[in-house]
């Protein structure tokens, strides 16, 4: 062969792969409202900065006429490239091809560049768009989806892992993006369920459209599996992107400043919090008051209001935000929020972003189903999270923090590194009422009016208990500061722990109350 | 997205507070005690046969009658001493999830 024909012959090779599942496939994909794999992930990188690897690889099956079938890509396309400038791994489901149906070569690319980014300390994309497992590839198609959660796991805490879903992700599948860090999901077009709707109707009885199953809505509301929802899969592609600037390649590096920016005007952040602790007001205006550009990044906006976690800036530096937020449940810690606030404090720990920490909340959610659906568990991941952390953790307490709600918030007995309170704080057991229809019980009951006695013990204990100075005396607190000055306070405490490294015991690893 | 967006009361501790409700706490469900006389579906099932009949005195772990569900069939069993009072359903029935089977004394 002519060197001219040998080029040839191998761009023949390359378009034809190239091209998928042909354009009948790529048709009914777009009839589908989705995108191909590869415009997907030229979509979500760079202009012009991906190469793509193992176009040649092909499944090796024989049975069920499998080995007159040769599969583009094996029905995925991998490689890397970099998203504003930051280097990525990716891999990309292709259902054009054979339904992007995993059997072992599909498996093999995908374990391939999870190595890969393993190695090189960068981030590692997933984009899910699957029918599920290769049924004519068997036990073998099985191992492959094994090999890839057991590198998700590997992966995990290591370097940052997304993943998009956009398509079916069914059956054992969804447990790889499971077990990675970040979730993205797009109306209409994401799909993840364990047993999808024929199974459960057939077994249980129960009728239910694979949307209201595991859509993209009931993932990010309902069961919290998923952490960012986007209406199309070009604004999925912007959060994402928007992600990685905020987050680091790797455990060994910290995420890149940014040029410091001051917060926008109008954010007048004295007149945010209402004087009466029980009136609401959003947390998410007091985070934008003091961070840089106002710029709030919120995860899992839409599932477990009642406590907001994301990621902003400060002075040019990331950090992972965890904050009541008395506008829902007013605030309470339960069993959605602590699971929520576990695994965010976890992510920020593992991936050396410092945690500040807002607390507003009357302690936790009463209730039977709260204790059934084991709150003491969930609750204890947030003590866990937060005493195992060691990034620099600073805490502002806003306005109340009552009981058990008060320990768990990043308190001072959980190793918080600065621990802040504005004037309006209240340290205390519980509320002036719950506390003076306890400690008083006896008097109110016996005085000639109960309920004038109550207002003033009430008030008394008000006077007495609800405000910082009782912690601040004890030491438990570092700073009463005002509310113009967080910023400020903030930012130094970001500095002066910049070179926080603190040494926990040797062990395997702990046993967190998952 | 679909969270309540109308400030209600919520009390803890003897204060009431104002806020939002998230959707899954404002359809809740409140708690039904367990009625120890009653015999219910756990999950869906079909109904192969019952093996008592209203009047029969029975012994804790006794057989009450087997549901098939899941593929498998599940044998029900007495938690306690009774006598049945009420038998509801009879073989070859679909049972729904919680649906009441029968009902001892």
């Amino acid at each position: 062969m002519s060197w001219l024909s040998k080029i040839r012959d191998f761009l023949t090779r390359r378009d034809t792969v190239i091209s998928g599942g042909g354009p009948k496939a790529i048709e009914k994909q777009r009839a589908m409202g989705k995108l191909t794999a590869r415009q997907r992930i030229t979509a979500i990188l760079d202009p012009d900065s991906f190469y793509e690897y193992d176009l040649f690889v092909e499944h090796r099956c024989a049975d069920f006429g499998m080995d007159k079938k040769s599969l583009a890509g094996d029905g995925v396309v991998t490689g890397t490239g970099t998203i504003m400038g930051y280097p990525v791994a990716i891999f990309a489901q292709d259902f054009t091809v054979a339904g992007g149906s995993l059997g072992l070569a599909h498996a093999r690319k995908i374990t391939k560049i999870m190595d890969h980014a393993m190695k090189l300390g960068i981030p590692l994309i997933g984009i899910n768009d699957s029918g599920g497992a290769r049924i004519q590839e068997g036990v073998n198609s099985l191992a492959g989806y094994g090999e890839i959660f057991y590198r998700n796991t590997l992966a995990s805490g290591l370097i940052p892992q997304i993943s998009v879903i956009l398509g079916p992700c069914a059956g054992g599948a969804v447990y790889s993006p499971a077990l990675t860090d970040f979730v993205f999901v797009v109306e209409g077009i994401s799909k993840m369920f364990i047993t999808g709707p024929e199974v459960i109707k057939t077994v249980l009885g129960e009728e239910i459209s694979m949307e209201d199953l595991g859509g993209a809505r009931v993932q990010t509301e309902i069961s919290g599996n998923a952490h960012f929802y986007a209406d199309s899969e070009l604004e999925c592609f912007e959060q994402i992107k928007k992600l990685v600037t905020f987050i680091p390649w790797n455990n060994r590096k910290r995420a890149d400043p940014y040029p410091p920016k001051p917060p926008k005007p109008g954010h007048a952040i004295e007149k945010i919090i209402p004087a009466e602790p029980n009136r609401p007001y959003d947390v998410r205006d007091v985070v934008r008051a003091v961070c840089d550009d106002s710029d709030f990044f919120e995860v899992q906006k839409h599932w477990a209001a009642n406590l907001v976690v994301g990621f902003a800036r400060l002075h040019g530096q990331t950090i992972g935000v965890v904050a009541n937020q008395p506008l829902v449940l007013a605030g309470v810690l339960d069993v959605d929020s602590s699971d929520k606030a576990a695994r965010f404090i976890r992510f920020c720990d593992a991936f050396n972003i410092p945690l500040v920490t807002f607390v507003d909340l009357p302690g936790y959610l009463p209730g039977v189903d709260q204790e059934h659906a084991g709150v003491i568990r969930h609750g204890a991941k947030v003590l866990y999270s937060y005493s195992e952390a060691t990034v620099p953790k600073i805490t502002v307490i806003l306005r109340k923090a009552y009981g058990g709600g008060y320990i768990a918030m990043c308190s001072r007995h959980l190793g918080a590194d600065f621990v802040f309170a504005w004037p309006s704080a209240e340290i205390a057991v519980m509320g002036p009422e719950g506390a003076a229809n306890i400690i008083f019980r006896s008097e109110i009951q016996g005085a000639p009016d109960p309920n004038a006695m109550r207002r003033e013990k009430v008030a008394e204990y008000t006077e007495k208990f609800a405000n910082p100075y009782i912690a601040a005396a004890n030491g438990h607190i570092d700073a009463v500061i005002l509310p113009a000055e967080t910023r400020d306070f903030l930012i130094h405490a970001m500095e002066i722990s910049a070179q926080k490294a603190e040494s926990r015991p040797s062990k395997k690893h702990g046993v967190p109350p998952f | 997205m679909s969270d309540e967006r109308e400030i209600r009361q919520l009390e803890l501790d003897d204060t009431v507070y104002s806020t939002l409700y998230t959707r899954k706490f404002a359809e809740r469900k409140p708690y039904v005690p367990v009625d120890p006389r009653q015999v219910r579906a756990r999950i869906p099932a079909m109904v192969v046969s019952v093996s008592v009949q209203p009047g029969r005195r029975i012994r804790r772990g006794e057989a009450l009658l087997v549901v098939e569900a899941m593929k498998m069939r599940n044998e029900i069993t007495a938690h306690h001493d009774g006598v049945v009072a009420r038998v509801l359903v009879t073989p070859g029935q679909m049972v729904a999830k919680d649906e009441l089977l029968l009902e001892l004394e």
